[in-house]
């Protein structure tokens, strides 16, 4: 099977090259990440980031035949040959297929990604019903892998000012949470040309998401909770 | 602040609303004004001239260029990252968008 592998190392190359690779030792049921790992034994100058090796962690997104996704979970089998593999895009490239996700976290700490609760704290847990639980499915799932920011055309315009479907997402996990206090002030903190609005609903996020989220949806909500606040 | 004097929820609204009437006020318009193709300057000054019809086109007009406004807006806060170019070119398309309103309601105006 053969790859084209985006390399690059600030440190000795002029500029970014992609790389030809062959792969003969192709077994059934092999995801591009197994290739990854066998290539790295070819040529152990190669470097990418894996962690868990089963869609968890989000340690490996990486932009696959044009598309963001987790190598871990991507079938060798679904793969147009030869595979082109880049880091995921508009982010600074460490070396080859290692991104500075620097940028990602802190747009991730913008949105407050934690319970705000003003009132004293009661001595056993903060309890929800079962429907305000629900609210939360779909949103909390979020792996940080940054799939979606960084396939998203705003955030390629905007990476420093639009937060990104990534933390918007979050940002809606705590606008919804029934226990959270802040509500108004993360709604006001949002309600800026940039932060939010530049989400043109290009559904990029949703079409790119391993865990299958939806944060189209979640920015839209979000909206809605803000032009009801506003009535 | 990165767009100092531009706001996010309020201009979202407001071209939500502004897009309804639009799509109301051209069915209206399409049912009910004469002909585009064979209505006279005499017809059309009828038509224009009724009250009800010289507000909902000075309504339509103000729909118009706010909803333009608040587009092109967007598109220039996209596509234009420097600061300086971002204000040269939202001040151009704003001279453009109130030339044509006080073009329009003068317009309007010489109707009645």
């Amino acid at each position: 099977m053969r790859f084209r592998i985006y390399r690059y190392s600030p440190e000795k190359d002029q500029k970014p090259f992609m790389q030809d690779y062959e792969l003969n030792n192709i077994v059934p049921g092999m995801m591009l990440l197994d290739a990854l790992l066998l290539l790295k034994e070819q040529d152990p100058t190669l470097a990418f980031r894996r962690s868990c090796r089963e869609g968890v962690c989000g340690s490996d997104g990486m932009n696959i035949n044009g598309t963001n996704g987790l190598a871990c979970i991507t079938p060798l089998s679904e793969l147009k040959e030869p595979v082109e593999v880049r880091p995921m895009p508009r982010l600074p490239v460490i070396r080859d297929l290692i991104v500075d996700m620097d940028s990602f976290y802190k747009q991730y700490r913008d949105v407050k990604p934690y319970l705000i609760v003003k009132d004293p704290l009661p001595e056993v847990e903060l309890q929800q019903t079962p429907e305000q639980r629900d609210k939360l499915d779909g949103l909390y799932e979020c792996i940080l892998c940054g799939c979606c920011s960084t396939a998203c055309p705003s955030f390629w315009w905007n990476p420093d000012k639009f937060l990104g479907p990534a933390a918007l997402l979050q940002a809606a996990r705590f606008i919804e949470d029934s226990r959270d206090q802040a509500t108004e002030e993360r709604l006001d903190a949002l309600d800026d040309p940039f932060k939010l609005f530049r989400c043109h609903t290009i559904m990029n996020c949703i079409q790119v998401c391993p865990k299958d989220l939806n944060p189209t949806k979640a920015i839209g909500n979000i909206k809605k909770i803000m032009v009801k606040k506003s009535l | 602040m990165s767009a100092p004097g531009l706001q996010g929820l309020r201009p979202w609204i407001i071209q939500r609303i502004t897009a309804v009437y639009l799509a109301i006020f051209i069915i209206y318009f399409a049912l009910s004004a004469p002909s585009m193709g064979t209505m006279t300057a005499g017809e059309w000054r009828a038509w224009a001239g009724s009250p009800v019809n010289t507000i909902s086109l000075g309504l339509f007009l103000i729909a118009t260029l706010w909803h333009a406004w608040i587009g092109v807006r967007d598109v220039i806060l996209d596509y234009f990252p420097n600061v300086v170019a971002r204000l040269f070119v939202l001040a151009l398309v704003a001279a453009v968008l109130l030339g044509s309103l006080l073009w329009g309601l003068k317009a309007l105006l010489l109707m009645l």
